[in-house]
């Protein structure tokens, strides 16, 4: 049976074997006792695009989805809604806002890297990664510094769930964040300012317009999904680079290569891990039929590491070419990540910025600081050692 | 190399303005890409190929010279 029930640490560490036999043996396997059918193979989840089959509308994270989600963000909808809705946002959360904020994330990232000049060991996530990915979407959406360190315990509780928790917790840290952000929602009303939450409240006239509830939910969860899964894909970008030092040497000379390296660490060790569908019509997968009504997980992990798709694929490769076959660690369309673009952004400031400072890099990836669940792939703590340049 | 984008498959997400901004722009009419420079420079060869591999939709195209 597969660990997976009890999201068991030791299994999450090193999911890669599991994942291969399931590719090889049952690309399409059912978990008991999460009651959740995982697809494995690169072709299912690729092309699992079409939403009158593949239906986000009942949530998207099993089989912990949050009732107050459903309908009111994009990753809880299908089109025709979802299409609106989701061109609102994009209006909002503009890549041209993205680009403008490059200068004002590189100083967060100066700020936080500063005393650690001064410290021969750190945790990533605590002392640069989980500060910095807070401190940049919160910028976008136009939260105030002072009520971010609450807002991220409440997210924290919120999205990055641990299976032992109760889950009145977890609805509790998710509530107080989206009522957050509807308070806000009115405070913008009343006095905007160059924010999305602000672009959000003000979009009116012919065009199609949220609710108050869709922008509040929909802040909160670009909130949660940006804050969380960014602070993730750039720890295990980090750890990666730790762990090939050729690569971190080369990466480290050539700043131009640290887009393929976030590139690759990204299908490598995808923080995007797996996220959820419901079924509305029998799906046949690789001879295993998956009744209409079931839910589904589309394990981007596990197709980022098929090797029908990418040749030696458990090999962190700077070089890989991933133009002609693209990894899925952002999804794929229509449910592709729409903050794909600030993501990219926040990782290349942080190594430009932190590359220079360290000559040599050590991690202790313990399977203990593992997340728990499988939605992300990240660590609640990396210990870190450095030698300074 | 010569660029364009499929406008109909283009979203406007405008990954491909991020990767290289003095080659593609977002129309503020239509919502779609617009190339800016059809034929770009060696120097901005590199960012072309990051925009074809950042579309979300596969949307960008280069053909590399003969």
């Amino acid at each position: 049976m597969l660990p997976l029930h009890d999201f068991n640490a030791e299994f999450l560490h090193d999911p890669w074997p599991m994942y291969r036999l399931l590719r090889d043996e049952h690309p399409a396997w059912y978990v008991e006792g999460v009651g959740v059918w995982l697809v494995t193979r690169y072709d299912t989840v690729a092309t699992a695009t079409d939403p009158t089959v593949w239906s986000s509308a009942s949530g998207n994270i099993f089989p912990f989805d949050d009732p107050q989600r459903i309908g009111n963000t994009l990753g809880t909808i299908d089109p025709p809604v979802h299409t609106t809705l989701k061109r609102v946002v994009m209006k909002a959360f503009t890549p041209r806002r993205v680009m403008a904020l490059e200068e004002r994330a590189r100083g967060y990232a100066r700020e936080l890297l500063a005393p650690l000049r001064e410290r021969d060991s750190f945790d990533f996530v605590s002392d640069y990664a989980q500060p910095f990915t807070a401190a940049v979407v919160a910028m976008v959406l136009g939260i105030p510094d002072e009520d971010l360190a609450e807002l991220t315990a409440a997210i924290d509780k919120g999205f990055t769930v641990d299976p032992t928790q109760p889950p009145e917790e977890r609805h509790a840290g998710r509530h107080k964040a989206f009522a957050y952000c509807r308070d806000l929602l009115v405070e913008r009303r009343a006095r905007p300012q160059d924010d999305v939450i602000s672009t959000l409240a003000a979009m009116d006239g012919d065009g199609p317009r949220l609710t108050d509830e869709q922008i509040a939910v929909t802040s909160g969860t670009i909130l949660g999904a940006g804050y969380g899964s960014t602070e993730h894909a750039i720890s295990n970008a980090w750890v990666t680079l730790a762990e090939h030092p050729d690569s971190y040497a080369a990466v480290r000379a050539d700043h131009s290569r640290i887009a393929a390296a976030f590139e690759e660490a990204v299908r490598h060790e995808s923080a995007g891990h797996a996220f959820g569908r419901t079924l509305l019509a029998d799906v046949d997968v690789h001879g295993t039929t998956i009744p209409a009504g079931s839910r589904v997980g589309l394990c981007y992990g596990s197709a980022n590491r098929d090797e029908r798709a990418f040749p030696d694929p458990d090999r962190f490769d700077l070089d890989r070419d991933l133009a002609t076959r693209r990894h899925l660690g952002f999804g794929i369309s229509p449910h592709h990540c729409l903050g794909s673009a600030l993501a990219r952004l926040e990782a290349k400031v942080t190594f430009e910025e932190a590359l220079p400072l360290f000559a040599d890099v050590q991690v202790e990836a313990r399977p203990e600081n593992r997340l728990r669940i499988l939605q992300f792939r990240g660590f609640t703590s990396i210990p870190t050692s450095v030698v300074h340049a | 190399m010569r660029t364009w984008v499929d406008l109909d498959l283009c979203e406007g997400c405008a990954s491909c303005m991020v990767a290289a901004p003095d080659v593609f722009d977002i129309d503020d009419e239509t919502g779609r890409a617009v190339v800016l420079v059809e034929r770009p420079g060696p120097d901005q060869a590199a960012q072309v190929r990051t925009a074809v591999l950042h579309c979300p939709v596969r949307a960008v195209h280069v053909t590399e010279d003969a």
